[in-house]
């Protein structure tokens, strides 16, 4: 081997080269990721064939052999070996709109139209924060306008009819809604040094934690008609919602109050030098870099908030999957529940997917941020 | 100004490379790079950021791989296989700028973990041999501390001595001052220059030229991958042959 | 300063004031539910504990007999909880961890596996998951027409058909042997550690002797035993299974619907624990030549624990309360058998506040434990 000069100089550089074929590409990656010696491409190939042989087995049952439309009464899914799809085209209505009168349910797909554009608007980074807040507030009054009706143009139409998708957006605002300035309160009480408001936020935060959701659920539904007045009679839904609040209060309010401690002392030595009172300086600047800082792990709430919904259904309403139970009664389509359960999933899986995106997204807009800002 | 008085052929060879390359993705990070490091012998490497110096580092225990291009040390070929990395870790001994001191550990346990698991060595004497080492870095007072508890200077010279329980045919430095406060910086220099008069091989890459001037063999300035120049220190820092590394120079005391 | 100026005097104020309000309150509300109670005939107190409860149950891990008292069904409630939180614990535990290895698998098609799975659990809610797996196995087609798994279990609309172990007593001791066993296990590495660190020489034969350690406990009991073989496997006569023991529909929705979903959370915490141990750590490791396992073994798991238990722990909580799911699906969990017992008694307010106060006794019993386990992970800082 040669060594090399004690002495070397280079004035000029020499010009870069490409890789050669098997460090870039597509055999590079195979070579790193699938096939690092011969026993992992060995099982690589194994695994392969199993995950192959699965996805052929679901796609022969899912779409080759799937019965997608079935007007007279399932007749043609019995016969078939493959998915019972007309279980959904069948259905869809009740599954998404619950058992709201057939002839108002333009309103309800007008609602999820709302939701889903507004959801994507947001989603862009061409709106401000203030401004898309304010979309959301005026898309949840224009849902609890447009499901109740009472207006003129709008025939009234009870909470008791009010079903599916709809139910599950208003359920899930009014969590988001009702739920988050209750954290607020609840984290600034638990910080607070007045020995009461703190034991009383530190008692409600660990013992609504402490027990199921449903059991919460329950609580407002069953119990709570009981303490008020019979004069004061509250809807099931509001109640039920009720209960929802308070848990997602609980569970947020930790949240915050990690955002609030994370906030260093200085911010709040800085207001008070300037004179402000404790909730001025709340307001205008520990409260909203605090929020800031907890907005990605608050999404985690919230997303769970949009899953926890579904508990509605043990209550017998009809949020989409109550709905869907509903309709799988029926005796003529009781026998393909696994196909509507999985359309349910599948709608479930992609609103909720989207939102953990979002949430992603969000978290590294902030990271961005704060590293720009240190 | 190629050619050189002293060709060490007659000195073993600790390090050994010729015509190594590297690429991420499509950049080309190490280009043609060849160099020997002889027995004894202390190198420092130095150059703008991006220069590859890390890199090229790296690649000597393994920790980054190569493309193309040959790469012995202590007589062990690096060819991608596992034994070859492994015999070559046991010879070569590693300086991270970050230290990578193993935070639930106690300096003591940080020492002989590699002798006991590694070496197979047997618990009493990783011990001795380790407070040996901490007195020769001085700090024969922190051994029971865990990492967290130490200041930066303290716990590089840790880090130091974590390599050298190897007992390492070369010492590779990746820029071991960069992290520290500068009242830090001259401690861990020191303990770096007793163990280069002791003659321990090593390889440095640093911007402190003090230590470049007084302890180096060979000054190497890389650039975009590749070995600009190389020359002895006060060759190199008088009368650099070539522009880059003048202007490098240039820029390195005016920040100092 | 005159008193009303003065901030502790206004503290002490406001406080009283709330005090008084929320007093006020309660009077209010406990006064309304009082006259509601009598209006509908209803007497309270804990006395109708001891009544007798004439209602059916479902089976689950403890039986329930219709006639015994409330006490007693709230206690089988609470006993099914618990037992089918450990066993979904486990479940989840066992499958989340190796789910978020795989996460961090050099082999693509596994880490894309695992994050397939991960991303299906997770986005979807768990009630929908429960009904979906109770729906699949009802309508599954009957015992004659089951679908069978490697020839010894059955799924079919009756649920999971799978042998039994013919002395049920004998089986259940054997798995505490194992217990036991996985202890002795542990323990015999430490000290096998120690031989190795006192004399430089690895035992060759490590793996071996902690297999066997698991193992001989089990293994003798067995024996002593009388080696019983007796598996009853499920035949098919006529139109059901002879043999074997079944696993209804609704313990199977609730069992996969809780493993499988908080698996899904477990691999994303597992992950994250590993992921946050700093790279260098690593390098570090692998410069001074460290063999994989003991790079994990000794450096990545101790720091990663840190980081995993309180999350994990959180999980484990969430579980348990979440089990109270079952009642979606007719499993008979304390919140099911709270909801039949309040219906049967009308008792509300007693029954639902010691289902609440239970919750949050085994809520904080799993926290504290994760407390303790916490403190033990801790690394000094100065």
């Amino acid at each position: 081997m040669s060594t090399a000069p004690r002495s070397f100089a280079r004035p000029a550089s020499s010009p870069p080269r490409l890789p050669p074929a098997d460090v870039r590409g597509v055999r590079a990656f195979l070579y790193t990721h699938l096939f690092q010696s011969p026993l992992a491409g060995v099982f690589t190939f194994l695994l392969g064939a199993v995950v192959i042989l699965a996805l052929w087995h679901i796609a022969r049952w899912s779409v080759v052999d799937a019965v997608w439309y079935a007007p007279d009464n399932s007749a043609a899914c019995r016969t078939a070996t493959g998915a019972c799809w007309a279980v959904v085209a069948e259905k869809y209505r009740v599954i998404l709109f619950g058992a709201y009168p057939y002839d108002e349910q333009w309103r309800g797909g007008l609602i999820i139209a709302i939701w889903l554009a507004w959801g994507a608007a947001s989603a862009t980074s061409l709106l401000a924060v203030g401004t898309r807040l304010a979309g959301w507030a005026l898309v949840f009054i224009a849902t609890i306008l447009l499901l109740k009706g009472g207006i003129p143009g709008l025939a009234p139409v009870g909470t008791d009819l009010w079903g599916g998708l709809p139910l599950t957006f208003i359920i899930f605002g009014g969590t988001i809604a009702g739920g988050l300035p209750l954290a607020i309160l609840l984290a600034i009480g638990r910080r607070s040094e007045l020995k009461v408001v703190r034991f009383l936020c530190v008692a409600t935060i660990e013992g609504v934690r402490g027990i199921p959701l449903l059991a919460l659920l329950f609580f407002a539904a069953l119990i709570l008609p009981l303490f008020l007045p019979p004069q004061l009679t509250v809807d099931k839904l509001i109640r039920a919602e009720i209960g929802m609040i308070v848990f997602f209060a609980a569970y947020a309010a930790e949240v915050v109050r990690g955002g609030l401690q994370a906030m260093p002392e200085g911010q709040d030595e800085a207001a008070k030098a300037l004179g402000l009172g404790y909730w001025l300086r709340m307001r205008k600047i520990i409260l909203p870099q605090a929020l800031a800082i907890v907005v990605p792990a608050l999404f985690n709430d919230i997303i769970r908030a949009f899953k926890n919904t579904t508990f509605f259904s043990i209550l017998g309403l009809f949020d989409v999957l109550g709905a869907t139970k509903a309709a799988l009664q029926d005796p003529n389509w009781v026998r393909y529940g696994t196909e509507g359960y999985l359309f349910v999933f599948l709608l479930y899986f992609i609103i909720c997917s989207a939102m953990s995106l979002y949430g992603a997204s969000i978290e590294r807009d902030t990271q961005r941020r704060v590293r720009r800002a240190n | 100004m190629s050619g050189s008085p002293h060709a060490p052929q007659r000195r073993e060879l600790v390090v050994e490379m010729s015509g190594l390359n590297k690429w991420y993705g499509q950049h080309h990070v190490l280009r043609d790079v060849s160099l020997g490091l002889a027995s004894g012998e202390k190198i420092v490497l130095c150059g703008p950021s991006g220069s590859g110096k890390s890199t090229l580092i790296r690649c000597i225990n393994g920790l980054e791989v190569f493309h193309e291009g040959n790469l012995i040390v202590c007589n062990i070929r690096l060819d991608g296989s596992q034994e070859s990395l492994a015999q070559v870790r046991r010879k070569a001994g590693m300086v991270f700028q970050n230290f990578n001191l193993f935070p639930h550990l106690t300096v003591l346990e940080n020492l002989t973990l590699g002798a006991i698991y590694a070496r197979n060595e047997p618990e009493d004497g990783a011990i001795a041999r380790a407070h040996g080492l901490l007195a020769r870095v001085q700090l024969s007072s922190q051994t029971w501390k865990f990492p967290g508890q130490l200041s930066g200077g303290q716990r590089q010279r840790v880090a130091i001595a974590r390599a050298l329980m190897l007992e390492p045919e070369v010492m590779l430095f990746d820029e071991p001052t960069s992290a520290l406060d500068p009242e830090m910086v001259h401690e861990v220099l020191d303990v770096m220059e007793e163990l280069a008069v002791s003659g321990q091989s090593m390889i440095v890459v640093t911007h402190e030229m003090g230590f470049a001037r007084s302890v180096a063999d060979l000054v190497v300035f890389m650039d975009q991958g590749e070995i600009v120049e190389a020359a002895p220190p006060e060759s190199f820092f008088e009368n650099p042959a070539t522009a880059r590394a003048k202007a490098f120079i240039g820029q390195i005391s005016h920040a100092t | 300063m005159p008193p009303w100026r003065n901030p502790r005097v206004r503290a002490i104020v406001w406080q009283a004031l709330l005090v008084l309000v929320l007093l006020a309150l309660a009077i209010w509300l406990v006064t309304n539910a009082r006259r509601a109670l009598a209006e509908r005939g209803m007497t309270s107190g804990l006395g109708f504990l001891f009544d007798p409860a004439q209602f059916a149950l479902g089976e689950a891990f403890f039986a329930f007999k219709s006639g015994s008292t409330y006490l007693t069904a709230l206690a089988v409630g609470v006993g099914n909880t618990v037992m089918l939180s450990l066993v979904s614990v486990i479940t989840a535990t066992i499958i989340g961890v190796l789910l978020g290895f795989a996460r961090l698998s050099r082999n693509a098609l596994i880490a894309g596996l695992a994050k397939a799975y991960v991303e299906a659990f997770r986005n979807t809610p768990q009630l929908v998951q429960i009904v979906f797996w109770y729906s699949f196995f009802t309508l599954l087609p009957g015992p004659r027409q089951s679908w069978s798994l490697l020839g010894f279990a059955f799924a079919s609309n009756r649920g999971l058909t799978v042998p039994a172990p013919e002395s049920g007593g004998v089986f259940l001791i054997v798995l505490g042997m194992l217990a036991l066993g996985a202890v002795l296990a542990l323990v015999f590495s430490r000290l096998a550690d120690r031989h190795r660190r006192r004399t430089g020489r690895p035992w060759k034969l490590v793996r071996l002797t902690e297999l066997a350690a698991l193992l001989l406990p089990a293994l003798a009991t067995w024996l002593i035993a009388g080696a019983p073989l007796g598996w009853s496997v499920p035949a098919l006569r006529g139109f059901n299974y002879v043999g074997g023991a079944t696993l209804a529909p609704e313990f199977l929705a609730i069992y996969f619907g809780l493993s499988f979903y908080i698996a899904a959370f477990i691999a994303e915490i597992v992950r994250g624990g590993l992921v946050s141990v700093d790279a260098g750590q690593i390098e570090a490791a692998n410069a001074i030549g460290l063999s994989r396992g003991d790079l994990y073994r000794k450096v990545m798991v101790p720091q990663a624990l840190r980081v995993i238990i309180p999350p994990l722990a959180a999980q484990y909580v969430s579980l348990v309360k979440n089990s109270s799911l079952g009642v979606a699906v007719g499993y008979p969990d304390l919140f099911s058998i709270s909801n039949t017992a309040l219906t049967y008694s009308g008792r509300t307010i007693e029954v639902l506040c010691i289902m609440a106060v239970t919750y949050l006794l085994l809520s904080l019993a799993v926290g504290t434990a994760a407390n303790v386990i916490n403190r033990f992970v801790q690394i000094p800082e100065r």
